[in-house]
């Protein structure tokens, strides 16, 4: 006679038989699965997010009407000084087409700023993400930048209907072409290092041999438009010292990333302009 | 209420912790630590109402989870199957009277499932000490958290069961 199965056994042939299923799924079936688990979510995850700016409402409502007149008054300060140099930007625009027409060259990629704010942070040892509460339905798209006062936040890894998701770029699988600033030569920046506790690092590798950076001196890595992703001179962050590569040729080295990144609220995505239809033809 | 009933009432609880531990880690994130509470999420359903809503429910878990992170799609679901398992493989093993047995058990299944993910992240970090003290500032953070709730956080769940009229202490342990 066959001996009974206990409850553990029929408890791991279902497991099996549940994974056997999964194994036998087609990719197809499995994408969709996961693009339907985030879009459920997502609503819950974007709730939570206007549950915390209320919070943070209702703590601003509580200032002074003193503390809030002097932030006022400094404000339009900021303002001033903004106007400011939004007339410079201007002006420099302008020179900037002038050149370019008078030598036929190609324009700079235009950009607009899509604002976003963050709605929920993955910062751990193996992934690095921030997912933002705008998505297709404000014209974002995979692949494009990402980036806050302090530089660049990182890229677009995927998009859902009301959501994005970012990778940052102290991600370990983050890679960019990047430029020091000042030197026109590119060098490769990598995501990676991301300490428990510490702000995150990143890595910067075929930096040219004249290159020197020191702890009084560092220099500042900025981005390159060579990538086809960002526009050229948003900080990625500072390289304080250089060793050289074996080969002699070039150096690598450890770039500090802006600790605010850890705590970003707010990002703003590069959408580029679409050329008008006809435009080329003209 | 049907049983089935009940467990999804569960699920439902569970899912609100789901949420609220990625609450926790937005704010964590200030301070470059992550707490993973996978192994909180699936303990009652694996050694106390091993049933098949519940593996379906924790599979749905894996499904939602993994849906958030950049991992090869269906890790973890599978991964959480399998966790769940363990936490049946745990019911005749370890005695689920005792805070200590549960906790410990607990414990361990969070331990092992970051181990996996050790394997399976893909980044290929394994030389790094950075990579490692932050593997370890992490894993020593959530085991010992887990640590701390998951006996409070089964018995919730039991007396919660227990109010809606399902006695999980009355039952013999299966067999």
């Amino acid at each position: 006679m066959p001996r009974k199965l206990t409850h553990q056994t029929k408890s791991l042939l279902l497991v099996a038989f549940l994974l056997l299923i999964w194994w036998f799924t087609p990719v197809f079936f499995k994408r969709w699965t996961n693009i339907a688990f985030h879009e459920f979510q997502a609503p819950a995850w974007t709730g939570l997010s206007y549950l915390r700016d209320l919070r943070s409402y209702w703590v601003l409502r509580s200032y002074r009407k003193s503390e809030l007149i002097e932030a006022g008054v400094e404000m339009s300060r900021l303002n001033a000084a903004y106007m400011l140099r939004n007339q410079q930007a201007d002006f420099l625009d302008r020179e900037i087409e002038r050149l370019e027409a008078f030598y036929e060259m190609p324009s700079y990629e235009q950009f607009h700023y899509e604002v976003a704010r963050v709605v929920r942070r993955d910062l751990t040892a193996w992934w690095q993400q921030l997912v933002i509460r705008k998505g297709v339905n404000y014209g974002i798209k995979t692949g494009q930048a990402v980036v806050f006062s302090g530089g660049v936040v990182g890229r677009v890894s995927s998009v859902g209907a009301y959501t994005s998701t970012v990778e940052l770029i102290s991600s370990p699988h983050f890679r960019a072409a990047a430029h020091i600033e000042g030197d026109e030569r590119p060098v490769e920046f990598r995501g990676g290092d991301n300490p428990g506790l510490l702000p995150a690092t990143g890595h910067v590798s075929t930096v040219p041999a004249d290159i020197i950076a020191t702890l009084k001196e560092p220099v500042r890595l900025t981005s390159s438009r060579l990538g086809g992703v960002f526009p050229d001179g948003l900080t990625l962050g500072w390289i304080y010292s250089l060793d050289p590569s074996p080969d002699g040729l070039f150096q690598t080295g450890k770039v500090m990333l802006d600790p605010r990144l850890k705590h970003v609220r707010e990002v703003a995505v590069l959408i580029p302009f679409e050329p008008r239809p006809g435009a080329e033809e003209q | 209420m049907s049983d089935n009933g009940r467990i999804s009432i569960l699920f439902l609880l569970n899912l609100l912790l789901y949420f609220l531990a990625g609450e926790l880690n937005f704010y964590l994130a200030h301070w470059a630590v992550h707490l993973h509470l996978d192994a909180l999420l699936i303990v009652f359903f694996g050694l106390y109402v091993s049933r098949t809503s519940s593996l379906l429910y924790t599979a749905l878990l894996g499904g939602l989870a993994g849906a958030m992170n950049p991992l090869a799609g269906g890790t973890y679901i599978i991964g959480y199957v399998c966790l769940w398992m363990y936490f049946v493989w745990c019911q005749r093993r370890i005695r689920r009277q005792n805070s200590i047995h549960v906790r410990a058990a607990t414990a361990v299944g969070q331990l092992l499932w970051m181990l996996v993910l050790v394997l399976f992240d893909g980044t290929y970090q394994w030389g790094s000490t950075a990579y490692w003290g932050r593997f370890l500032t992490e894993l020593l953070l959530s085991t010992v958290v887990i640590y701390l709730l998951a006996w409070p956080w089964c018995r919730f769940q039991k007396k919660f069961l227990y109010t809606l009229g399902w006695d999980l202490e009355a039952l013999p342990p299966p067999h």
